[in-house]
């Protein structure tokens, strides 16, 4: 059985000849190509051998590596002295090269501030590390189910028909609206929630379903969190957090 | 009467976000200056060797603990939720972040990778934000950070990220500028192109 490994040991092909150009303590302006490009593809071959995951930037890098090594083996002027080739065929690797370490640098130093900050406690990070009380439970589906049986019982209900159709984009448009309703950091409840239909005059049967779907979307997504603070008690929404 | 500091401690104490200067001045009168009394709170806070600081951050002040009692903070809430953020993550906000406004296009020549995930997840977590397109073939999106980053940071602004010059600069400076000014390279180009 063949076992498919996905390692982010490099961030890129760039990443990989960095490392190479470090690890040979190679001068950056001057890259030895042939034995650069050498190196390379034994990674490549390398990690393929380990069935590691390769995107293809790597190849195209590799295939960048190979047409560079043969600019570099073409004599740069002719026999009567004329330039044919300008200029060095790895400048332009080298600009990339130079321009992706200076901000893989500066993205250890954002690493570095980030984690000091943390140290830093605001009001704000001391209510989300408490935002869920000792004795919070998940919400059973069950009681998602009962709640909404509540309200359709309150709902209109419209005339009988027998085909159920929803078109999804609705659904879509809902869940949207429903992020937007709750989208404040303290969590609002299912009530408060409905109630916003109710003063829209949106509250019909129809409408109740697709709030339902779309909490259960949102759920499935993982873009809110329903919970309740205690056994039977309200039923609370609350975006989950991004952090 | 109460004083202007007081009211300002006031504020910081129970805001949970940095506040604006704006916002401070709108309640304690637009003709105080807000730096200095902030500035004397906290030399009292330092003197008096208090637990918490007011920190200049995202454009606004806010009132944090001191770094020496996060160990205790994490005793009383015991789940960090603090998430870390990728090497692909950082990377690419260290390039949104001196760059900005920039392209996913930039982006990707920078880091020589796709990016589209990334983007997506930075989006999502409101460190970066789409503001606006740029003029260049296909219009494409414009990305910058967002006050979320700063605030993530701890920075007061995008002034206060650390210099960029300080690492490259040399390096650069060194280059192949005289001896070529552009890439001749007909071929080279076209192979790039047709990666995209």
């Amino acid at each position: 059985m063949k076992c498919i490994v996905h390692l982010d040991i490099f961030e890129g092909p760039l990443d990989l000849l960095l490392f190479l150009i470090e690890k040979n303590e190679i001068e950056i302006l001057n890259i030895p190509i042939a034995e650069v490009t050498e190196q390379y593809l034994r990674y490549i071959k390398l990690m393929e051998n380990l069935d590691l995951h390769i995107a293809s930037e790597y190849f195209m890098m590799a295939a960048k590596l190979l047409y560079i090594k043969s600019l570099m083996l073409i004599p740069r002027k002719s026999i009567d002295g004329e330039i044919e080739l300008e200029g060095d065929p790895r400048e332009s690797l080298v600009r990339q090269l130079l321009e992706y370490k200076k901000y893989k640098e500066m993205a250890i130093r954002l690493s570095d501030i980030f984690e000091e900050e943390a140290n830093y406690i605001s009001r704000q990070e001391s209510n989300k590390r408490s935002d869920v009380p000792v004795d919070t439970e998940e919400v059973e589906l069950y009681s998602l189910v009962k709640a909404f049986r509540e309200l359709m019982k309150r709902a209109q209900a419209p005339e009988p028909s027998m085909d159920v159709f929803i078109d999804e984009s609705r659904i879509l448009e809902e869940t949207e609206l429903i992020l937007k309703l709750i989208t404040s950091e303290t969590p609002m409840s299912l009530e408060r929630l409905m109630r916003y239909y109710i003063h829209r005059d949106e509250f019909t049967v129809w409408k109740v379903i697709i709030i339902f779907i779309s909490l259960l979307y949102l759920m499935r997504d993982k873009k809110i969190i329903v919970f309740q603070d205690s056994p039977y008690g309200r039923i609370m929404v609350r975006v989950r957090d991004g952090e | 009467m109460e004083s202007k500091k007081a009211i300002i401690e006031a504020l910081l104490f129970l805001s949970s976000r940095p506040l604006k200067d704006e916002e401070i001045k709108a309640i304690v009168g637009r003709d105080v200056n807000i730096d200095i009394l902030i500035e004397q709170l906290e030399e009292e806070y330092r003197s008096s060797g208090r637990a918490f600081t007011i920190r200049r951050v995202a454009n606004g002040y806010q009132m944090f603990t001191r770094p020496e009692y996060s160990p205790y903070i994490d005793m009383l809430f015991k789940e960090r939720r603090r998430r870390s953020l990728s090497r692909a993550a950082l990377e690419t906000l260290a390039i949104i972040a001196y760059k900005q406004p920039t392209t996913k296009s930039e982006i990707e020549w920078v880091r020589g990778v796709d990016s589209s995930g990334v983007i997506k997840n930075l989006l999502e977590r409101g460190l970066i934000t789409v503001v606006g397109r740029s003029t260049s073939i296909g219009r494409p999106l414009l990305y910058a950070t967002t006050d979320k980053f700063l605030e993530l940071f701890g920075l007061s602004d995008l002034g206060d990220l650390p210099a960029i010059d300080e690492i490259g600069a040399l390096e650069e400076g060194a280059g192949f500028e005289d001896e070529v000014k552009q890439v001749p390279l007909e071929g080279w180009n076209n192979l790039e192109e047709r990666g995209r």
